[in-house]
């Protein structure tokens, strides 16, 4: 226990200390506290992006996925992580950073109510995503905090107030620089914990061949791939939607995006992104599946705690400690990216509408951001972790209209407003009984598939019918948004 | 040159996706690694590399 306290306070410092670094390097203009004065190199924009990506579902929840599913959940997630992610980059990511860094945009909804020329648009860019990364900021909090009690076995609103405390201090001292450079750290801490288990614990349970032989003969269905349950071919048609591809609409993703030096940097990102998701899900779904021999009969969410469960069986207690700050890593690192959008966007889109944009109101945001988030986990509300689905979709759904404000002049604003609302009123009927309560439920038909698919197609035939029957004028934003690709050097 | 790396990026992506066989994949590389494992890293591999093609093309002539 000691040794675990010694190595976590160690991992918070060292968090805290880049951030008060960072902080000195501050020219403390508000471009600079929000982006980073768009200054990210390649190294620090690839570990931002991919610490931030990596979630506490990456080192418990995968795991404990591929032990119930087995071998098919590699290819289901990992592999498509690995290429939808950098495909978005370059389709949307691009367009953003480049359009972004000529006209000056700090967040989404500067961006797309230009574009436009609708205060509206801008509205619905700014109240979506905050409320979506809200609820995604809550729901990390609350597993992070069940993560960090079940390992570390201390009380769960300790943990919470551990996790959202450090964050808020480093995020508040360093901004955008501050939670790059402590992801750069993050995502090493976590990366190299997980090789080194995944080597360790096949050491201490008689290597990977014996393991493979033991799998072969005691669990043989976790190496193949029926296609069945959650794996069948409706899900694997369609389960990209809920997660690779809704990243690239996070505004915490969007912001660090916009945080890009130049284009260099982007391609390096791209270059070297499927690799990294890699290197993450192999040692991960190896973990998994040596669980089903090491540790056979877990069900359900009892499966996620096998990682945890094998290294505390099978590593020397210092690793184990280390690994607790790795949970804290994967954990804070997309933390500290949301409380700094949800921040960002209420300082630009909201208090400094208009006029010169203030780095103070920004850190005040960022506490009640916090307190707001860390009073939902500590309430714990039953529905929140079914809401995980619903937050996913709802980015999901800002996708189309994402794509038609770079590549479809003739969209308009009333067909961008219209189909954003159609689709997320849609959205929010399917998920009622999560968002209100089970009284609530409406029971739509989904046909067998996602419910964020019927909520694209609405929101997409919306677009064109109505872009088409109304479109046509030019705007002065669709100048601006023209020829995304060009412009940018090397 | 562009048209034909997006479309193997697709294609990739909805080949890699498919359900595979429905009987264990018992053959292990170097002993330890399922093959099942290595060839869907390798399909990540490829694809990523003809990303990186898309990439060129895309943006290596828009200077």
């Amino acid at each position: 226990m000691t040794v675990q306290v010694l190595v976590v306070v160690t991992y918070l410092l060292v968090l805290v200390a880049i951030g008060w670094y960072s902080s000195r390097r501050s020219t403390g203009t508000a471009e600079d506290y929000f982006l980073a004065g768009r200054s990210f190199g390649g190294i620090v924009l690839f570990m931002a992006l991919f610490g931030t990506n990596v979630t506490a579902f990456g080192m418990l929840g995968f795991p404990g996925f591929v032990y119930r599913e087995g071998i098919g959940a590699f290819g289901f997630f990992g592999a498509a992580a690995a290429l939808i992610s950098p495909l978005l980059f370059i389709v949307l990511g691009y367009p953003i950073w480049n359009v972004g860094r000529r006209n000056g945009y700090i967040t989404q909804s500067q961006m797309f109510a230009d574009r436009w020329g609708s205060q509206l648009v801008g509205f619905l860019f700014f109240a979506l995503p905050t409320f979506y990364t809200f609820l995604y900021l809550s729901v990390g909090v609350l597993g992070g905090a069940l993560a960090v009690e079940e390992i570390a076995k201390i009380p769960y609103v300790v943990a919470a107030a551990m996790v959202t405390g450090v964050a808020v201090l480093y995020t508040a001292l360093g901004g955008m620089r501050g939670t790059a450079w402590t992801n750069v750290f993050q995502a090493s801490v976590f990366l190299l914990f997980l090789v080194v288990a995944c080597i360790g614990i096949a050491h201490s349970l008689g290597g990977g061949a014996h393991l493979h032989q033991r799998l072969v003969v005691e669990a043989p269905e976790a190496l193949a791939r029926p296609g069945a349950g959650i794996l069948s071919p409706a899900s694997w048609a369609f389960g990209f939607l809920v997660g690779p591809a809704s990243v690239i609409a996070f505004p915490h993703m969007f912001m660090r995006l916009l945080a890009a030096r130049d284009m260099t940097s982007m391609r390096r990102t791209i270059a070297v992104y499927p690799w990294a998701l890699m290197l993450l899900f192999v040692p991960v779904t190896l973990i998994g599946l040596w669980g089903r021999v090491a540790e056979p009969g877990l069900i359900g969410k009892e499966a996620d705690r096998i990682l945890p469960l094998l290294v505390e069986a099978h590593l020397p207690t210092w690793l184990t400690a280390v690994g607790l700050a790795a949970v804290l890593a994967a954990v804070m690192s997309s933390i500290d990216a949301q409380l700094l959008s949800l921040s960002t966007m209420f300082t630009v889109d909201v208090v400094g509408r208009g006029k010169q944009v203030q780095v103070w109101p920004g850190r005040i945001a960022l506490l009640l951001v916090a307190m707001a988030a860390f009073l939902v986990a500590w309430w714990r509300p039953a529905s929140i972790l079914k809401m995980a689905l619903y937050i996913f979709s709802g980015y999901t759904l800002l996708i189309p209209i994402m794509v038609a404000a770079f590549f479809w002049r003739r969209s308009t604003a009333l067909a961008a407003v219209l189909a954003i609302v159609a689709g997320h009123v849609l959205l929010a009927c399917y998920y009622s009984g999560a968002l209100l309560g089970d009284a609530f439920e409406l029971s739509l038909p989904t046909f067998g598939v996602l419910p964020v698919v019927w909520c694209l197609l609405v929101e997409v035939v919306l677009l064109l019918l109505v872009s088409l029957a109304f479109g046509g004028q030019d705007n002065a934003g669709a100048d601006r948004f023209a020829t995304p690709f060009q412009g940018a050097g090397r | 040159m562009r048209w034909f790396a997006w479309g193997a990026v697709v294609g990739l992506l909805v080949w890699h996706n498919l359900p595979g066989p429905a009987q264990p994949q018992t053959k292990a590389y170097f002993g330890w690694i399922p093959a099942e494992l290595l060839h869907t890293v390798g399909w990540v591999g490829i694809a990523s590399v003809v990303l990186w093609l898309v990439l060129r093309c895309t943006w290596g002539t828009t200077r």
